[in-house]
């Protein structure tokens, strides 16, 4: 883990992990990822427990890209612990996934996510879409306040 | 007091004892009053006739009284022994009168009243009543006593009594009427005067004819024909015998003829009017007999109609006595049970159906029974297995069994079994649905991650490791990344297509040309080199599902775009026809068209009429139009011939009328 990681990757497909990662490096980002391989895992990131025990929960990602079909915790589990802890209430969050179901889109926009975007097969286009997100969130945004 | 069947009075009890213990009472009085005021004509009515002793007077406002007192109601104690003193006085006056007869003795009671004429008209002894009428006013008296009653044996021997004492009286008047020596004269004692001899005929008539709730004489009072019958017999046995003794004994006292013609004549004279009553009894009894026969086979007709029809209906019918024992069924009961008419009838539900059915049968009886009129479904078990049937039951009144209860009974058993059946169904297609949403679900995350990962690396090796292949290799990762993502739209499609057939129908009024112009803006966007001439119509809207409707013309005016992208200026138009009240959608393109041999295959998914090569597509965009149109409940179809141009035209059922 680096010091101070610019997003958190929830995936729990290799494969997607892997291309999304590549698609960080062409933007130049890739040392600012971590990445969570279930949603208990990303859970325990963010608040600094269990493996993770030893991290600085106030040391918060930028923006947390998640995917909603997860093991053992899924994605709206995720979101909805995240936006129920004061900590992590204002963290960016961003659904990235294979669903184009309304319901996953309701219940993602209804639980407080930051955007919603769906992977595309094309992997140009992908790339395409994850350089804008990387674009967005880590030079654009401005972060809310650290400690709110 | 009447029971059903037997008539009603028409001369109620309380009504003889009024007006005949009024006229009694009246007469007694008035007869007092002539003795108080020395007025003959009320003592004795003629100046040749014996008057009316103060104490035969006396008796008749006693037991005038008495039976008045009756006509009052019921009245309490007091009014009883009212009575029963007013009936002891009538009767020691007569024992008195008749011991004093008896003994030749003078007890000095006779003129305790009214002091008689020493030399009144045949008198034997002043001022004392005949011993006839002493002795009819003790008969009377035990009349009197008993009138109040319930009947039974004393009433019995006492109306012997009163019509003895009537029939005396009766003799007296006919004395009167004949001329002829009366029976206490014979004797060398006091006849009976006129009015007295009245009277107690009217007293003891009245006795006889009050209360007749039971007795013979309540025959006599009734509404009921063979009542009429014998008063009219009485009146004519009352009338006809003294009238014509009365002739007779005029005509030999004119010495017409003498003893024995005068008796044959009046005994042939008697023959012809007793049986011309006879006959005119007989001639009116066949009248009411033809009548009754008539009846009888009317209300067997009604009978054998009712059972007629109720055996050839297909449900259940059946009455039955509060006991529970069927009295009538009709063959769909007999078909149920599996038994003849003759087991069924007097059989109660114990020996139908068992005593666990039968205890819920005799249940809802008594619901029925209480609430007037009840239906509500009941499961059985009957020969054929177990049954269910809708039962409508009721009470009706009958002549013969007082109350007793109607059910009509359908069996329902077949539509139950329908109706869960159905249910069932709904609910394995419900079932279905769910797991279809749950495998789409599957599809939509699962089938597309792999496809990115054979796209993603595919490109990352053209990308990182290109320049180790030759062009075939490079074609070949080329091809493999363009199947991938047809495989990705196939699949985007098809969840579409599921999506569509899932989603709740929601009808509003859509804005088609604003959907239209949109979808064009974009496909526009898409290919701003491509030269189209656009012709959307103004203003037309319709009812239905917004997103749903714009699928269907995203997939319409895309198709067309697609089909004529060889044309160099392409026409695109979008527009609404109306006829018989419909409003028909379409959608028009100058495009390459298709052969009408395959127009019925356009609409089923996967089928298409142009190579991939030559136009991309899956084959299902047309079938998702189909499917929604069918939703809406309208009708799709299409026209076109090959380098023609094709006309998509579509409807959106009866919600959307113009």
């Amino acid at each position: 883990m680096t010091a101070h990681p610019g997003i958190l990757l929830v995936e729990d497909n290799p494969d997607d992990e892997e291309l999304t990662l590549r698609a960080f490096e062409k933007i130049g980002v890739a040392n600012r990822i971590a990445v969570a391989r279930d949603g208990q895992e990303a859970l325990d990131y963010l608040f600094a427990t269990g493996p993770h025990a030893g991290r600085d929960p106030r040391d918060l990602p930028g923006v947390v890209l998640l995917d909603l079909k997860l093991p053992k915790i899924d994605g709206h589990e995720v979101l909805r612990r995240i936006r129920a802890d004061p900590r992590t209430r204002l963290l960016p969050v961003v659904i990235v996934t294979s669903s184009r179901e309304d319901q996953d889109l309701v219940n993602g926009y209804a639980l407080g996510c930051n955007s919603y975007v769906r992977k595309p097969v094309d992997f140009s286009r992908f790339a395409e879409a994850a350089r804008q997100l990387g674009l967005y969130w880590l030079l654009l945004n401005e972060r809310p306040p650290a400690g709110k | 007091m009447s029971e059903e069947g037997r008539g009603k009075e028409i001369l109620p009890p309380e009504a003889a004892a009024r007006w005949g213990g009024g006229l009694v009472l009246a007469l007694g009085a008035v007869v007092l009053l002539g003795w108080a005021l020395g007025i003959p004509v009320l003592k004795s009515v003629h100046p040749a006739l014996i008057s009316m002793k103060p104490n035969t007077a006396a008796c008749f406002v006693a037991a005038g009284a008495s039976l008045w007192l009756l006509s009052r109601g019921p009245g309490g104690r007091a009014r009883g022994a009212v009575r029963l003193v007013l009936a002891a006085g009538v009767c020691l006056a007569g024992l008195g009168t008749l011991t004093e007869y008896a003994l030749d003795a003078d007890f000095g009671v006779d003129q305790v009243l009214f002091r008689d004429d020493p030399g009144a008209i045949r008198t034997s002894h002043p001022g004392r009543m005949s011993p006839v009428a002493a002795l009819s006013f003790v008969l009377l008296s035990a009349g009197l006593v008993a009138v109040g009653g319930r009947g039974g044996g004393f009433r019995r021997i006492a109306d012997a009594l009163v019509l003895v004492a009537a029939l005396l009286g009766l003799l007296a008047v006919l004395g009167y009427a004949f001329g002829a020596e009366s029976l206490s004269a014979l004797l060398g004692y006091s006849p009976m005067a006129l009015h007295t001899a009245a009277a107690i005929v009217v007293l003891g008539g009245t006795i006889l004819l009050t209360r007749p709730g039971e007795g013979i004489f309540r025959i006599l009072v009734l509404d009921t024909p063979e009542s009429t019958w014998a008063r009219r017999l009485i009146a004519a046995a009352i009338v006809v015998p003294p009238l014509l003794g009365w002739l007779r004994l005029q005509g030999q006292a004119a010495g017409l003829y003498g003893t024995a013609f005068g008796t044959a004549a009046y005994a042939m004279a008697m023959i012809v009017s007793l049986g011309a009553v006879v006959l005119w009894g007989a001639l009116s009894m066949e009248r009411v007999e033809a009548v009754r026969r008539r009846a009888e086979a009317e209300t067997r007709d009604a009978r054998e109609r009712l059972q007629a029809i109720l055996d050839h209906a297909s449900t259940v019918v059946y009455l039955k006595d509060l006991q529970g024992r069927y009295f009538l069924v009709n063959r769909e009961f007999e078909r149920v049970v599996q038994r003849p008419r003759e087991r069924i009838l007097g059989a109660t539900d114990e020996d139908l159906v068992g005593a666990e059915a039968a205890a819920r049968v005799r249940a809802e009886d008594r619901r029925a029974l209480e609430e007037g009129a009840r239906t509500y479904e009941m499961t059985v078990t009957v020969p054929a297995g177990e049954r269910t049937f809708l039962v409508s039951k009721f009470p009706l009144e009958d002549a013969e069994r007082g109350r007793v209860l109607c059910g009509v009974s359908v069996d329902i058993t077949d539509r139950k079994r329908m109706e869960e059946d159905l249910r069932t169904a709904k609910e394995a297609a419900e079932a279905a649905n769910r797991e279809l949403e749950a495998f789409s679900y599957a599809v939509s995350h699962d089938l597309r991650a792999p496809l990115r990962a054979l796209d993603g690396f595919s490109l990352a090796l053209l990308e990182d490791h290109g320049e180790r292949l030759d062009a075939k290799g490079r074609d070949y990762l080329g091809r493999v990344r363009g199947a991938a993502q047809r495989m990705g739209v196939l699949i985007d499609d098809l969840l579409d297509l599921s999506r569509v057939s899932r989603a709740d129908l929601v009808r509003e009024t859509v804005d088609l040309t604003g959907t239209a112009r949109s979808v064009a803006e974009g496909l526009k966007a898409r290919d701003p080199n491509r030269a189209v001439e656009w012709t959307i119509r103004d203003g037309v809207s319709a009812r239905g599902d917004p997103r749903l409707l714009r699928v269907v013309l995203e997939n319409l005016l895309e198709n067309a775009w697609k089909y004529t992208s060889r044309r160099a200026l392409a026409r695109i138009e979008f527009g609404v026809a109306e006829e018989d009240g419909t409003r028909e959608y379409f959608v028009r393109d100058d495009g390459v068209g298709f052969d009408r041999e395959y127009a019925g295959r356009l609409f089923a998914p996967f089928q298409r009429l142009h190579a991939a090569r030559e136009f991309p597509g899956t084959g299902i965009g047309l079938a998702t139009v189909k499917r929604i149109v069918d939703r809406h409940g309208g009708r799709v179809g299409a026209e076109g011939r090959p380098d023609a141009g094709a006309v998509f035209r579509f409807t959106l059922g009866k919600e959307d009328a113009p």
